[in-house]
């Protein structure tokens, strides 16, 4: 092709308006639009709400545009956002293209933020925000909303079952040269980095600096069960994840059974390794958890600035009804807890354990767990005179507070 | 022994009799009757200090009896046991006895790089 004809093919494609890359719809023109921002480790959760908020309508229907981030680089952007109603404050807004999931199909699709930068409405952060080093801002609101589980990882081909805290405090707080076998190779350690909320719970508990370079860094959850998955040595291959994302994907990679400080045993964040209950999470066995928070702005009275965004932070805390869903049947299947079906609490990331309170849902959790549901031994009712004294009907199952 | 004899006899028998029961004899009778002794009886009672001391003990975790508020609940946590109690500490809900499934695994980090109570040394 000469240059002429090479100038003529290119002119005519411009004149159709080709330009050789697809630009998706601009995220702005989507109904009612809800920038969320923050963890990644939470996206499939966000992936079966959103589609149900998307098909509703009226005042219920919201398009949630999600832009992922990892916690702490979200919770530090929205702190960086002093003008939240106005032009974007430097690093304060997101660019770039964005997931948001249609109605009804729940498929994900692309949309494109505003070029000039587009304000974070909520952040998912699976750490509180006093986590998050250098974040000063005071009008952010942290409320927790549901505990994410997180756990060590392998490859499917590792024969590795279960990592000690001491383990693990060597491995990736000194790498290779403590000579923690089989774990010898930093080439086949998956980290991800100083902003994200996995590697932050992960470090406080196993109590190295959350920056340790240690390892390969993985771009996010699903990079990293990716990587791990497909690691060239699989013995010596070691990585960690939120177990939303990780239960869907058991055929690749293998939970390991954890033993934290001053524990006697190890154990598997469920009773078993083919269950999804839990359990050992929920009652407290089991300590490599955190809350899922929403973080927002507030104004000087303390109330939200956005009001969609606490919309959608009481939905995912089960305060407000989903439209057209259940929202605690829907985290039951999708590998989080929501905060009913808790048996301990904390109050910091990596913190002590207590006791919980409040009303519980831990057998109708149970009943649901995992994509394929759960089982459980509590009594079924229909009221509390149905249970034995003491006990509460919740959600149509016998609960001891 | 004639009759006369007998009757005088029996006579100064019965006199001496009735010298006997005269009336400052009748008291002295009854004083010499059984004394119920006061003082031995309680103190060969049930001993109450002993009682105390012998009861239930009150720090089971040092003496091993049961338990009276929840700090002290439940066996103390020693290694491969169990907490069967209300747990109160992030140890206590570590070690809380379960049916779950645990894993086994011998420790694979050097020796040299641990304390001699098995904690890590700084990195």
């Amino acid at each position: 092709m000469s240059k002429t004809s090479r100038f003529g093919t290119a002119l005519c494609l411009s004149a159709i308006g080709w330009t050789g890359v697809a630009h998706a719809a601009p995220c702005a023109s989507l109904p009612n639009p809800l920038v969320v921002s923050g963890s990644t480790a939470v996206q499939p959760l966000v992936a079966k709400v959103a589609p149900l908020l998307a098909a509703a309508t009226g005042a219920d229907q919201l398009t949630v545009i999600f832009k992922g981030s990892g916690s702490c680089s979200g919770v530090t952007a929205l702190g960086l956002d002093t003008t939240p109603t106005g032009a974007c404050a430097p690093g304060g807004c997101v660019t770039g293209n964005a997931t948001y999931y249609e109605a009804g199909t729940g498929t994900a699709q692309m949309c494109e933020l505003d070029a000039a930068g587009t304000h974070i409405d909520l952040i998912l952060s699976d750490v509180y925000k006093d986590s998050c080093e250098g974040v000063t801002n005071t009008k952010l609101r942290n409320e927790p909303l549901l505990v994410i589980p997180f756990a060590f990882i392998v490859p499917k081909a590792s024969t590795q079952e279960a990592i000690d805290a001491r383990e693990a405090y060597y491995v990736f707080g000194k790498g290779m040269s403590a000579g923690v076998t089989p774990w010898l190779n930093e080439a086949s350690l998956f980290r991800r980095n100083n902003g994200s909320g996995t590697q932050v719970t992960i470090y406080k508990n196993i109590r190295i600096p959350v920056g340790s370079p240690i390892g390969v860094e993985a771009s996010g959850t699903g990079d990293m069960i990716t990587k791990v998955a497909s690691a060239a040595n699989a013995e010596q291959a070691l990585g960690f994840a939120g177990l939303d994302a990780v239960d869907s994907k058991r055929a690749m990679v293998d939970i390991l059974a954890y033993r934290h400080w001053g524990q006697t045993k190890f154990y598997w964040p469920d009773s078993s390794t083919t269950s999804f209950d839990k359990k050992n999470v929920r009652d407290g066995h089991y300590p490599l958890w955190g809350y899922e928070h929403a973080v927002t702005l507030v104004d000087d009275a303390g109330a939200p600035i956005k009001p969609n965004a606490k919309k959608f932070a009481d939905i995912l805390a089960g305060k407000v009804a989903l439209p057209g869903g259940n929202v605690l049947l829907l985290e039951s299947q999708a590998g989080v807890v929501p905060l009913c079906a808790m048996d301990v609490a904390r109050t910091a990331d990596a913190g002590d354990l207590s006791a919980a309170t409040g009303e519980a849902c831990g057998c109708f959790f149970e009943k649901n767990a995992g994509a394929a549901g759960g089982a459980t031994t509590c009594t079924a009712c229909t009221a509390d005179t149905m249970c034995t004294t003491g006990q509460h009907c919740r959600n149509g199952y016998c609960e001891a507070r | 022994m004639t009759n006369s004899t007998k009757i005088t006899l029996a006579l100064g028998l019965l006199s001496i009799l009735a010298a006997c029961g005269s009336d400052g004899d009748d008291d002295k009778v009854k004083d010499a009757g059984p004394i119920i002794p006061i003082i031995p009886i309680a103190d060969s009672g049930v001993p109450v200090t002993p009682l105390t001391d012998s009861g239930t003990p009150v720090t089971p975790t040092t003496d091993g009896g049961t338990p009276v508020t929840p700090t002290d609940s439940g066996a103390p946590v020693t290694p491969g046991d169990c907490f069967n109690g209300v747990p109160v500490k992030t140890e206590d809900f570590l070690n809380r006895c379960t049916t779950a499934a645990t894993a086994t695994k011998t420790l694979a980090v050097p020796a040299a790089l641990l304390n001699a109570d098995g904690t890590v040394k700084p990195l």
